[in-house]
């Protein structure tokens, strides 16, 4: 059913044709962290900004610690994504394109548990790289739920979750998320799982972060350090 | 060999009978943008996005509108994805709708499409606007771009209607609510008897912040 089917599948086949050794695919996950929370009447989304570019370096190897891991579907949906940037944002654009197409077809919104299951299908249509080790994941969120889909195209409804080569040392922070945080409070708790994730260079020193309420809001800097008290 | 070979005048024949009781639809490019005005009783919708800056407003059957817009929908997207939205245009587009068109009318196997249609660019001004109009046939229409379209059974009927109305105006100097109330007015002149009519109403809107311009404003009978 999706109209880009053809346009995913020539991508697919022209990826599929790389065998990936075992080192680039042990190598190839790393650098990533992305969180989401629910809090009392929102999502935050936070994510590192670091692309490493094949390998496991820090910044000063890579040279870029400014990459956007989050983005805006449409006006009430964020996205992030983990795992092999190129296609992470290849899904990007064809949840994108397929939505609106959708949405033009049949002259109606398209809900958001549909955005979700188009975009499980997309993960889906790339699970051959992700079984040669090009694997990428993705969080789809909307001011009521958090869905985490896999790199074969599963989808999970979750309250908190983080991913990435991050995870294992940012998941306990993570763990002690709560029934109705308010939103300083869940930008906090995903900003010390980032911060954590951060030793052996899991994970970059810069941070996006994004809440979704009533509409979708960056969290600046300044905005970051008030709720920090002063630390980030 | 296939015995039943359509000749032009059969099809046109065909194509006039399922327009027949089309109801009318106007299209002007005012100062807020272009607007689609159509009197709709029904569900079925007539005006529709195609593209960001492209919008569609079509009369006829059901299943060939559906056709059309699917068609027109599907390139549209397709050249975009392939390229960027800015690279799909509005002149490649008509044209290869038109040529579908026409190749479908000479192909004597086919039966005809029975639909007039009016594709329309918002521009950055109301001279840049553009209009134009398609039919069964693939002929386009409108090549000098008038400000304004009538897709109608009573053509001439509803052209006197509105000229009388807009008097000295010109559609590019009126406000989108007045246009829209002007059609309303002359189509409503045009009716056979005195019961309210109901409209489908939809505008391309020259704004500069949103991409997608096409917006619904008025839709004939209540959905939900």
């Amino acid at each position: 059913m999706l109209f880009y089917k053809n346009q995913i599948k020539a991508y697919v086949e022209s990826l599929s044709s790389h065998n990936l050794t075992q080192t680039e695919n042990s190598n190839i996950l790393h650098g990533t962290t992305i969180v989401a929370l629910k809090y009392k009447s929102g999502v935050v989304m936070a994510a590192d900004m670091r692309v490493t570019l094949g390998g496991g370096g820090g910044a000063s190897e890579t040279g870029l610690d400014s990459f956007e891991k989050i983005f805006l579907i449409d006006e009430k949906v964020l996205m992030e994504i983990a795992g092999l940037a190129a296609i992470g944002l290849q899904a990007v654009r064809f949840l994108k394109f397929e939505i609106k197409h959708w949405e033009k077809t049949e002259e109606e919104k398209l809900s958001f548990e549909g955005k979700a299951n188009i975009l499980s299908q997309i993960l889906g249509q790339f699970s051959p790289l992700a079984l040669k080790g090009m694997a990428t994941v993705a969080i789809l969120a909307n001011k009521e739920q958090i869905y985490w889909l896999d790199e074969l195209g599963g989808k999970y409804s979750v309250n908190n979750w983080i991913i990435g080569s991050g995870r294992p040392y940012g998941v306990a922070e993570v763990d002690k998320w709560k029934k109705d945080l308010t939103r300083k409070d869940a930008v906090k708790l995903a900003v010390k799982a980032l911060k954590n994730a951060e030793i052996n260079q899991q994970t970059g020193p810069n941070r996006l972060i994004y809440t979704i309420g009533e509409k979708i809001q960056k969290v600046s800097k300044t905005e970051l350090n008030r709720m920090l008290g002063g630390k980030s | 060999m296939n015995k039943f070979l359509l000749d032009n005048g059969l099809k046109k024949e065909i194509a006039e009978e399922k327009l027949r009781g089309a109801k009318a639809l106007v299209s002007a490019s005012t100062k807020d943008g272009i607007v689609f005005v159509t009197e709709n009783p029904s569900i079925i919708r007539k005006t529709t996005e195609i593209y960001d800056r492209i919008g569609l407003g079509i009369i006829g059957s059901v299943a060939d509108i559906k056709k059309i817009k699917r068609i027109l929908i599907d390139e549209a997207d397709k050249k975009g994805f392939f390229t960027n939205p800015q690279d799909v245009h509005f002149r490649p587009l008509v044209e290869s709708i038109a040529s579908f068109l026409e190749e479908t009318f000479s192909d004597p196997r086919v039966t005809s499409f029975g639909v007039k249609m009016v594709l329309a660019e918002i521009g950055s001004k109301p001279q840049n606007d553009k209009i134009l109009l398609v039919d069964y046939e693939g002929g386009v229409g409108n090549l000098k771009n008038e400000e304004y379209v009538i897709l109608a059974a009573k053509h001439d009927i509803l052209k006197e209607k509105i000229k009388n109305l807009l008097s000295d105006n010109e559609f590019h100097d009126l406000d989108a609510d007045q246009a829209i109330d002007l059609i309303k007015n002359a189509i409503s002149q045009t009716r056979e008897n005195d019961n309210p009519l109901t409209f489908e109403i939809s505008i391309l809107k020259r704004s500069k912040s949103q991409r997608q311009k096409f917006e619904r404003l008025e839709q004939g009978r209540a959905l939900s």
